[in-house]
């Protein structure tokens, strides 16, 4: 299926219902805390009847392969008290708070209503949860790890943190029509192992499909933000972000690279001379991959080795085989006029001193190169646009990695002739047509009007028309 | 891949010339820095000339002709006898077919007073990027000044990323000086 | 009975020292205007204004240098502004921009030690602080936090090689910066003949912090750090914006009106003359050690002291450059790293200045260059040379105590800038104390020179200005003497507060903008919970 570059506006009918989820993981990225610090939150020592130190240790560990702290951690102190604010076309949604207090948290939940609602999405009283929740994926967990993560989160401090009930608009505060969404959408079922495949298979499915949800971003969603199923993980937006595909297809996914840069890249965040997490990614390697035993990220790259290839995108060539070296600083150099600055001049003034005048970056690859650079030269330049908007904030192990925000210094005008001038000079030129109405739109995430709103309003309308043209002929014929 | 942070021997066309300086800057638009026209030099058929003079000086093959441009211009604003200079250098150089600056270093044309002030306004253009002092100064090139090309495996040049953060504190041993 | 005034705080001056107490009271909830004499420049445009100054001896030339508000030096208005009339050529670092100075500056962030506010009462020279350093410490953990300074504190800072000196109740927020491959060869021959080497404490990022990248060692501090891994003024000037602060530039302040005892309001011109009346509850004049006093002057307040301008002090200094015998490599890292400060504190100083080498690190391509050039070198030996002697150059300058002198001044100049206001008059000149101070140092030096196997490129540069303007709006406990007191309150209007450097009155061996900072966020607790 080919599609045009997306480009221009955001398209509708292809952004999930899980942006915000990852929006604000971005948002938690710019926390300078550790990503240690945030997954696990303060532990007090265990309650002895809550489990004992196995059980505890693996729901910790699961817990920091799922990054629950990603929606539900507000502040580090305060360990998944909740009421983070995520943003969705249909409205705001708060998270809960997950520490064991009794009023305001989860402390009065059973184990059975714990494992439903991870299980089929429903709360203590039985209500839909927001499939914003990804359910759709930690239905496939084990009830033993459930249980797990349970007693992990009761061993936690309780939190006194009261966080409202979300109010969205009618109709989507009918939570009976999640009900429909979940029939369309969802099918609960812990995972089953295929015994045909490896062990590291196995466990890289679990690790993928159950716990870090990759399809969450990078699956691309359908009419009603389900999954599209049959393109899973060909790429999604995320807010204003790009999730990349990551299938196995060679020229619109990663299959050309290497394990080493993919198992690098989970890690650490970096592949030398290749690719840097930007954005949400960044936060979900902080705090949650990099956390992982080397055997996980093995096991992750050992299942994402086989998943189909698709490519639902024209794109010529790899994302990481763009561009070449040019120094141009001599056009410019005693010639240059700052008070209409040219992209050229705009990259050498303020990208120029880390990422070099021909855009190479820094030998030992710290400040990266713009060529051959994943982000630099995918096919469409959000990615590009908004790291140059808010910088690159990523701790991993500790060790902070920063590229400081320009959106406060260079209006949307500048930036789009800065992204343009770095798109052809380092990237595909074919797509150096960005715009300052287009890098407004993505500075305020605007979060466009899926197809889904628009179709349920037709829907309201019809049934009302039908409705009314009823009474109306019914009235007619009577008389 | 070459890691060079600034590579700007390239070539390009011949652009205008342009004189920078902060001292020129008007009250309205105090970020504007204004071009100098094209000088006149760039249409003659000595251009070629000069350009072949100056990378025989600098030993520099690749050295831009826009920069040879500006460099004249410059040393020719400040002292109208210079292209005249310039090129009787050219000639002395040419005729006494010396085949390399260590050969102009070691010859006699580098003891007469006027060639060798003449050379070295040049290489001064050159090496330093400027010419002139003070606000009434033309800049020739910064990060093309040759001075910088010797040391760029260790040093940055000033306003650019040798290494990541603190990669400094790295090195153990001095490269060879 | 209200009374209307335009804001609650009216602070002179967008500098680092007026936008931390601008912030500070915004924090607090008043209403807070901010004037700066100069415009809003981004740093990348100072960025490319650097590369394309073609004679960049001065580190002043790449910003703005506009009529209506000169820098000290850098432009054709601004070499003509300050008025030198003493044997010295008084000429310290000043920029008019949104963020002041601290632009263009190596941000050597040292605290005082406890004795430096004692000099009188301990060496019978000079004056004592009004306050002690136990008033100050906590002050200055919150400026070192505010600045982002990274230092090692575990060093004597007092030169003495014992423990931990100056006391402080916190960390530095940030680890220190590595030292390069020179700094740690330097440091190690001058330690083994018994030098005390220390590392500078600095307000670089050598982490990432707060919204500032870490430090990689471009070497451009001054002129301008290309990402601002260094602070700059700008950041609070920012800061007090979000905060809420009006910050108004191109507003240069020229007169203080008087209503009583108080000040009622300030008047600003804007470039084409236009002038502004705002009025406010309490005024903070930090506009610089020079502007600071001339405007004091030009309004004829808060001096029935007569010493407003008076006891003007720099850490004026001489330098030392010299070709090391191996290569050592300066340039990596930023353009200053350590230390030697076994001349900081003793007896010595009721004979002699105090005094600070300061190893510099900045790339050396340049002066190696344009030297070998001069001598006539070309062709193939020029670039070998180039390399060899760059990686060769050490550069040390050496900065001395100043005592207060009552005719070392700044006064209203007879000729009129831009806006008809009248040019900064300086008298400027070192005493014996510094030049008995001066014998000590090339004593060292000469040592310097043995221990490096160094041939000496240039051992006769002349006093030179230190940027470091202190003591022409100076503090003390007897209104008679000094023009604010420990409170940085001026001592004839009770609401009229100073926030500069010139307040300082014995400034020892450091560069000031720590203390500076301290003082100011000092002050603007106490407005804060006064006003």
């Amino acid at each position: 299926m080919r599609l045009e570059r997306e480009t221009q506006a955001p398209q509708r009918a292809r952004t999930p219902s899980l942006w915000a989820r990852l929006v604000f993981t971005s948002l938690a990225a710019l926390s300078p805390v550790s990503g240690a610090a945030r997954a696990q939150g303060d532990a007090s020592p265990a309650a002895a009847s809550m489990g004992d130190t196995t059980t505890l240790s693996r729901g910790r560990y699961l817990v920091t392969a799922a990054d629950c702290a990603a929606c539900h951690t507000q502040d580090p102190a305060q360990a998944f008290a909740g009421g983070v604010a995520l943003k969705t076309p249909f409205g705001t949604l708060l998270t809960p708070n997950l520490t064991p207090d009794r009023e305001t948290g989860i402390g009065a939940w059973s184990d059975e209503q714990f494992y439903r609602a991870l299980h089929l999405g429903l709360d203590a009283r039985g209500e839909h949860l927001y499939p914003l929740f990804p359910y759709d994926a930690y239905t496939k967990l084990r009830r033993a790890d459930v249980l797990a993560i349970k007693a992990y989160l009761f061993s936690l401090p309780a939190i006194r943190h009261v966080v409202a009930r979300p109010k969205l608009a009618f109709p989507f505060d009918q939570r009976w029509l999640l009900g429909l969404w979940n029939a369309l959408n969802f099918r609960p079922g812990e995972w089953q192992p295929d015994s045909t495949r490896t062990e590291s298979w196995n466990r890289g499915a679990y690790l993928v499909e159950a716990l870090a949800d990759c399809g969450a971003c990078h699956t691309p969603r359908n009419l009603t933000l389900g999954a599209q199923t049959d393109a899973q993980f060909a790429g999604a937006m995320v807010g204003s972000w790009r999730a990349y595909n990551i299938t196995t297809d060679p020229v619109g996914g990663i299959a050309d690279w290497s394990d080493a840069d993919l198992t690098a890249y989970l890690a650490t965040g970096v592949a030398a001379h290749k690719a840097g997490a930007v954005g949400p990614m960044a936060g979900v390697i902080g705090q949650s991959l990099s956390l992982l035993p080397a055997q996980d990220i093995a096991d992750i790259v050992s299942y994402m080795r086989r998943v189909p290839g698709i490519r639902l995108r024209t794109q010529g060539q790899s994302r990481f085989s763009w561009g070449r070296l040019s120094n141009t600083v001599l056009d410019i150099r005693g010639n240059e006029d700052l008070a209409h600055a040219s992209g050229r001049t705009l990259y050498y003034g303020n990208c120029a001193a880390c990422h070099g005048g021909n855009g190479g970056g820094t030998p030992d690859g710290a400040y990266p190169s713009l060529v051959h650079n994943t982000v630099v030269g995918a096919s469409e330049a959000n990615n590009l646009v908004m790291t140059v908007l808010v910088g690159v904030h990523r701790t991993v192990q500790g060790r902070a990695v920063a590229m400081p925000a320009f959106g406060a210094v260079l209006s949307d005008a500048e930036i789009a002739a800065l992204a343009n001038y770095v798109l052809n000079a380092y990237g595909d030129p074919g797509i150096a047509h960005v715009d300052a109405p287009i890098v407004a739109a993505w500075r305020a995430e605007v979060l466009p009007t899926p197809a889904l709103v628009t179709v349920l309003w037709c829907g309201v309308g019809l049934f009302f028309g039908v409705l009314v043209g009823g009474v109306f002929w019914w009235w007619r014929r009577r008389r | 891949m070459a890691h060079c942070n600034s590579d700007p021997y390239t070539r390009r066309d011949v652009l205008r010339v342009g004189a920078c300086a902060a001292g020129t800057l008007a009250f309205v638009a105090p970020a504007r820095l204004i071009a100098l026209a094209p000088p006149a030099a760039d249409a003659t058929p000595n251009a070629a000339a000069r350009i072949a003079l100056c990378r025989f000086l600098c030993g520099f093959p690749k050295l831009d002709s826009r920069l040879v441009a500006h460099a004249f211009a410059a040393l020719g604003a400040v002292d109208r006898g210079f292209s005249a200079r310039a090129e009787a250098l050219g000639l002395a150089i040419t005729t006494a077919g010396l085949p390399d600056v260590q050969a102009f270093r070691d010859s006699p044309l580098y003891g007469d007073p006027t060639h060798r002030a003449t050379a070295l306004a040049l290489l001064g253009a050159f090496y330093l990027g400027f010419v002139g002092n003070g606000d009434a100064a033309q800049l020739i090139s910064y990060e093309a000044s040759l001075m910088f090309a010797s040391t760029q495996d260790v040093t940055p040049i000033p306003s650019y990323a040798r290494g990541g953060p603190g990669y400094w504190g790295l090195i153990d041993v001095a490269a060879p000086g | 009975m209200a009374t209307q005034f335009d804001a609650d705080v009216l602070v002179v001056g967008s500098g680092v020292l007026g936008s931390l107490t601008a912030h500070a009271l915004a924090t607090a909830g008043k209403a807070v205007i901010l004037l700066e004499a100069g415009p809003r420049v981004p740093r990348w445009q100072l960025v490319e204004r650097f590369r394309n100054v073609a004679d960049k001896s001065d580190s002043n030339r790449p910003y703005p240098d506009q009529a209506w508000a000169p820098k000290s030096s850098g432009g054709s208005h601004s070499d003509g502004y300050l008025q030198n009339v003493g044997p010295l050529s008084y000429r310290p670092g000043m920029l008019k921009l949104v963020g002041g100075t601290t632009w263009n500056w190596r941000s050597a962030c040292w605290r005082l030690l406890p004795n430096d506010l004692r000099l009188q009462t301990l060496y019978g020279v000079g004056r004592d602080w009004p306050i002690d350093y136990e008033a100050l410490e906590p002050w200055y953990g919150r400026a070192e936090r505010a600045l982002g300074v990274c230092g090692n504190a575990a060093d004597d800072q007092s030169g003495h090689g014992g423990g931990a000196y100056p006391p402080r109740s916190e960390e530095y927020p940030l680890p220190m910066l590595p030292w390069s491959f020179y700094t740690r060869t330097i440091a190690t021959h001058l330690r083994a003949a018994g030098f005390a080497f220390c590392d500078e404490p600095s307000a670089r990022a050598s982490q990432p912090y707060a919204q500032r990248p870490a430090c990689s060692g471009m070497n451009n501090c001054s002129p301008i750090c290309p990402i601002g891994a260094q602070y700059s003024g700008d950041v609070h000037a920012t800061l007090a914006e979000r905060a809420g602060a009006e910050l108004r530039e191109n507003a240069v302040a020229f007169r203080l009106e008087r209503a009583g005892a108080k000040i009622a309001a300030v008047h600003y011109k804007s470039p084409d003359g236009r002038e502004t009346r705002l009025s406010a509850r309490a005024f903070v004049i930090a506009a610089h050690g020079i502007e600071t006093p001339k405007l004091l002057l030009m309004s004829d307040v808060a001096n029935a002291s007569d010493q407003v301008g008076r006891n003007l002090m720099d850490h004026t200094g001489i330098g030392l450059t010299l070709l090391a015998r191996e290569p050592l490599w300066p340039g990596q890292g930023p353009i200053q790293q350590g230390a030697m400060l076994q001349w900081r504190d003793g007896e010595f100083r009721r004979r002699h200045a105090a005094n600070k080498h300061a190893l510099g690190n900045a790339v050396a391509n340049r002066p190696v260059a344009a030297r070998l050039l001069a001598q006539g070198m070309i062709g193939p030996e020029l670039d070998r040379r180039i390399r060899h002697d760059a990686a060769r150059y050490v550069q040390v300058t050496t900065a001395f105590e100043m005592l207060p002198e009552p005719g070392n001044r700044v006064t209203l100049s007879s000729h009129k800038d831009a806006l008809g206001l009248p040019k900064p008059q300086i008298y400027y000149d070192v005493d014996d104390y510094v030049r008995a101070g001066a014998v000590v140092a090339r004593q060292d030096q000469r040592r310097f020179v043995e221990i490096l196997q160094a041939e000496v490129l240039d051992a006769d540069t002349g006093w030179r200005n230190g940027d470091h303007i202190m003591g022409s709006t100076i503090m003390g406990a007897d209104p008679r003497n000094s023009v604010v007191d420990g409170d940085c309150r001026t001592h004839d209007h009770e609401n009229l507060f100073l926030a500069t450097t010139g307040v300082i009155p014995a400034g020892g061996v450091v560069d000031p903008t720590l203390t500076g900072a301290a003082l100011a966020l000092r002050l603007a607790d106490l407005i804060g919970r006064s006003v």
